[in-house]
């Protein structure tokens, strides 16, 4: 408690000392008029009396000192006095503070920037009870390289009996729903999962309950909503449980509301509604999905028994597939295994490796950013040789005079790393726009509290980075000698530490710039692919035709009175429907036999399949190359036929006229009656994939979209649609309206957001490098101007000057460009999978890097040798 | 026994100075409240001059009382109207001298048996 006391004293001293230092100095005043006093009274002259009592109370200022020591902890008083004392240095450089901490918040603030979305997207758990233990279970490929692939509702139900080491099991995919009966009808993302979810996640409802098992057979429709559609369709109704809706023309009993923050999938904010597998159970001509073994549409997530580890899950399922690849060749005989891998991994996907090594370039960045203040630092220590030789002469130290400039740097550091968490605050908001929505959860991060800690460990790591090398020039250097000599030795020494500064820069900074310039070229390159549909001038959009089962007929007819609509609207040039359209990553794979080359079913030919309405390809301006293209003729009685592109052409009929070959993709043998150019699904895929194009009149089972080639902005038409379609069928919601050029951007937007990034980062590598070597240089003309009148006077002309100094600055570029090529090996190694149809290894690329790098380093040697150069001797020589 | 010496060797003797210091200070105040100068010259009438208390140890033995809460300081006048911090004894303070006194006069009991022990009696 004594002790407790003592010590909120001495804290409490640390804010009172000017006022106990005041107090001390009046009782130390008194006691000596006290003392002068007695010594008058006892006949002393008044100065003998006041040297007297000055002597008896010994030094004023011992005294004051053994006072302070006791009210005071000497550790946090000596801080704060470095605190003030190193505001007040830095008050009297400001130009030296305003660029370190300009240059520190450049780096940490981009820093700050990638890491809050690392922290976002990656750090950041899933929004579940105990998300560890959540695993995404899919079938693994058994055949050629292993693959994770969807679920069949069998497969599905199979191992939700067998398996023993999950607590829950639930199937889900994604579906879409038109509510209608109250207002206009609107079209909604869905979700439809097997019974079991809010459990699974350890999620409680916000109203009602989840699904029961028994809700999963056909007939029943039960239906959960999202807080949000509660709120804003229902007028958050307190009495909804129990209520109808009508989705899709049926109706379905609202059994819950999800909790308001609510997400399943993690991925999908949209989800407005999910309802169970009852919803595939209906039979859809005789067969119904339950049944379909082949029919692989569904994913799972799943959550551990305690105590269960996923290496134990992997190995039970993986018995499970066998047996049932055993039992099932001709649907899972490829399907001997399951794909089990954390809930978290499926849902980053592949996003995970570029981020982090956005980070690590974005570190690099900070690491050249550290190099230039470590390099101001070392010259303003020489400029304060002489203040520091005085403060040992005093009494500091080596340690304390370091401890002194290591607060002062801290300090500094933690400046820039405030303002740097201001421009991430601003970045992070800009990375957003950019970075769309092709990264999952990047909508969800924020500057938070984990990105704080970040900066601030920044603050402290970059601290000791950039003060070593001149600790070690104090440690090492006799710290009163200078002011014994009155000038410096040590600048030799010193000019190498930061030559070897700069070409560590040169070196990281041609690291950067080499993978900046490969991002790049490979962008650029994905953007000039040939992608084989138009790029301008078209609009797409989806109607919400409810998918009753008994209307495929209607279906048909519908889509053909729309699309011949819409031909006649002012604007629009042609019309077609597609499904799935190209350039949205969107895929329907087939197996299929060709008539004549008989193979095992489970090493059937496969390929992504599209469906079409006539004239599609004529719309998206894919070139038909041989044969013809679909007519009105080739519907539901007329015989089947498929248009297949190039690429499928080449790789199942190479060498051969594929028109007139026959395939049987489905249940039909279908005859090849053209072949088209190669249009991409996805732009990221480095080869066309092959695509086989089935006439949609004759297999009307997808839904598909409405493509307008426009004569005018796409966007104009919107409006003008959406009329011409009410007036044929007001019941029906227009949705996912989008130009070509929207669906290219989603596309390419991961790409382009690396590309931009690294290269802003090798951008602001360049430019501190260029900082950091111009300093260097113009200094070293600065010592050396003496040199440079000796030189001079002895016969030496003005470009033998310069190019002296030129030599002396290439010579460091070519230093760092040497260990540069190194680094830059390395980084290409974990660049390789962020680039798109491009060899990293091609020395091309890293011949430009070097050659920016190069220019660069020129330019900033050559203003300070031009200087040189013009210097002039007779006043040179009479310099000091 | 020489308790107080001046010059170097009384830095030797510092901590049985010190706490002698103290209770010497404790003692002197407990008779009534006294400044820095008053405290000082009461010790030296008490002990009639033959003590002379370093200066330089006293004011840090002051401030150590008042940071223990054994005594509080509050400015006041002298009778010569000069302004002056008082110090008095507070409540732990009294108990302190106490048992301080207690110790003290158990030490030299000892302390003196020993010294004043003839061959015969060990």
């Amino acid at each position: 408690m004594k002790r407790l006391r003592a010590w909120m004293f001495r804290l409490g001293g640390l804010i009172r000392t000017e006022r106990q230092e005041q107090e001390l100095a009046d009782e130390m005043e008194s006691h000596l008029q006290f003392h002068i006093e007695d010594n008058l009274r006892r006949g002393m002259t008044p100065e003998q009396a006041r040297r007297d009592a000055t002597l008896k109370l010994g030094g004023l200022e011992q005294t004051k000192q053994a006072y302070r020591e006791r009210s005071t902890i000497p550790f946090i008083e000596n801080l704060l006095r470095d605190v003030r004392y190193a505001l007040r240095q830095l008050r009297k450089s400001p130009g030296f503070a305003i660029t370190a901490i300009l240059t520190l918040a450049l780096g940490i603030g981009a820093n700050s920037a990638v890491f809050s979305v690392v922290n976002g997207v990656v750090l950041r758990p899933l929004p579940y009870a105990h998300p560890g233990e959540l695993v995404s279970v899919q079938s693994r490929v058994t055949t050629g390289t292993p693959s994770p692939e969807l679920l069949s509702y069998p497969n599905f139900f199979d191992w939700r009996k067998q398996n023993k080491v999950f607590n829950w099991i639930v199937a889900y995919h994604d579906d879409e729903f038109t509510l209608s009966g109250s207002g206009a009808p609107e079209h909604l993302d869905g979700e439809v999962v097997s019974s079991g979810l809010f459990p699974l996640l350890g999620v409680k409802p916000a109203l009602g309950r989840g699904f029961l098992l028994s809700e999963e057979s056909a007939g029943t429709h039960v239906v959960v909503l999202s807080y949000r559609l509660w709120q804003r369709k229902f007028g958050a109704d307190p009495k909804i449980l129990g209520r109808t809706i009508k989705l899709d023309k049926l109706s379905y009993v609202v059994v819950g509301i999800a909790p308001r923050t609510f997400r399943f999938p993690v991925q999908n904010p949209d989800v407005a509604l999910w309802t169970t597998i009852a919803h595939d159970a209906e039979p859809v001509q005789g067969e119904t999905l339950f049944t379909e073994r082949g029919a692989r549409s569904l994913d799972a997530i799943a959550r551990l028994k305690n105590g269960v580890r996923i290496e134990a899950a992997r190995a039970q399922m993986d018995s499970l597939a066998a047996a049932l690849a055993k039992q099932y060749p001709e649907d899972n005989g490829r399907l001997a295994g399951a794909y089990i891998q954390p809930e978290l991994d499926k849902v980053l996907g592949d996003t995970r490796r570029p981020l982090f090594t956005l980070l690590g370039a974005v570190g690099l960045v900070l690491l050249i950013a550290c190099a230039n203040i470590a390099s101001l630092l070392l010259l303003r220590t020489s400029e304060r040789e002489r203040e520091i030789a005085m403060r040992a002469a005093l009494g500091a130290g080596r340690w304390r005079v370091i401890r002194q400039l290591l607060t002062e740097n801290l300090l500094l550091a933690l400046f820039g790393s405030a303002a740097g968490l201001f421009l991430g605050f601003i970045c992070n908001h800009v990375l957003l726009n950019v970075a769309k929505a092709s990264i999952p959860r990047i909508a969800q991060t924020s500057v938070d509290s984990n990105v704080f800690i970040f900066c601030t460990l920044l603050a402290i790591l970059t601290t000791f980075l950039f003060s070593l090398p001149a600790v070690m020039q104090i440690a090492k250097t006799d710290l009163t000698g200078s002011l014994k000599s009155g000038t410096s030795k040590n600048t030799q020494k010193q000019e190498r530490l930061r030559s070897i500064l700069v070409v560590s820069q040169i070196t990281l900074g041609l690291v950067l710039l080499s993978g900046a310039v490969l991002l790049t070229s490979s962008f650029l390159r994905l953007e000039r692919n040939d992608i084989g549909v138009r790029t301008d001038h078209l609009l797409t959009f989806s109607i919400g035709i409810p998918d009753a089962p008994d209307s495929i007929e209607n279906q048909v007819g519908l889509y053909h009175q729309i699309l011949q609509r819409l031909e006649h609207l002012p604007g629009v040039i042609s019309a077609a429907g597609a499904g799935p359209l190209p350039l949205t990553g969107d895929q329907i794979v087939f197996a299929f036999d060709i008539q004549g080359q008989p193979t095992s079913t489970s090493n059937r030919p496969r390929s992504d399949m599209a469906f079409v309405t006539p004239g599609y390809f004529k719309v998206v301006g894919t070139p038909l190359l041989k044969g013809r293209d679909f007519t009105k003729l080739d519907d539901l009685h007329a015989p089947h036929v498929v248009i297949v592109n190039k690429a499928f052409a080449d790789r199942f009929f190479p060498g051969e006229d594929p028109i007139g070959k026959r395939i049987k993709a489905g249940p039909k043998m279908r005859e090849i009656v053209g072949v088209v150019g190669n249009a991409r699904q996805s732009v990221l895929s480095q080869d066309a994939e092959p695509i086989g194009y089935l006439p949609y009149y004759q297999v009307p089972i997808v839904p598909i979209s409405v493509v307008l080639h426009t004569s005018f902005a796409p966007r104009a038409l919107e409006s003008t649609v959406r009329d011409a379609i009410a007036s044929l069928y007001p019941q029906l919601p227009i949705y996912d309206v989008r130009t070509i050029e929207n669906l290219l951007s989603v596309q390419i937007a991961q790409p382009r957001l690396q590309m931009l990034l690294l290269g802003t980062f090798a951008g602001v590598a360049l430019l501190l490098t260029l900082v950091g070597l111009y300093g260097i240089m113009a200094y070293s003309v600065a010592r050396r101007t003496r040199e440079i009148g000796v030189r001079m006077a002895l016969g030496a002309d003005r470009s033998m000057v310069r190019f002296m100094f030129l030599k002396q600055a290439m010579k460091l570029v070519a230093f760092g460009v040497t260990f540069g090529s190194v680094g830059t090996i390395a980084a290409t190694v974990v660049l390789r999978n962020m680039l798109y149809g491009l060899t990293p290894y091609d020395p091309l690329y890293f011949l430009i890097a070097c050659c920016v790098m190069g220019v660069t380093g020129f330019i900033a040697a050559y203003i300070p040798s031009r200087r040189a150069a013009f210097i002039d001797p007779v006043g040179a020589l009479r310099t000091e | 026994m020489l308790l107080f010496h001046l010059g170097d060797r009384m830095a030797k003797r510092v901590d049985l100075l010190q706490g002698t210091l103290d209770l010497l200070i404790l003692k002197a105040i407990s008779l009534g409240p006294l400044h820095g100068y008053g405290i000082l010259l009461r010790i030296q009438q008490i002990s009639g001059d033959r003590l002379e208390i370093q200066q330089g140890s006293f004011y840090p033995a002051i401030y150590r009382l008042e940071h223990q809460g054994w005594i509080e300081g509050e400015w006041g006048e002298s009778e010569n109207n000069r302004k002056a911090k008082f110090y008095r004894l507070t409540a732990t303070g009294r108990r302190q001298l106490k048992t301080e006194t207690d110790r003290w006069a158990k030490m030299t009991d000892v302390v003196g048996d020993i010294l004043t022990a003839t061959p015969e009696e060990i």
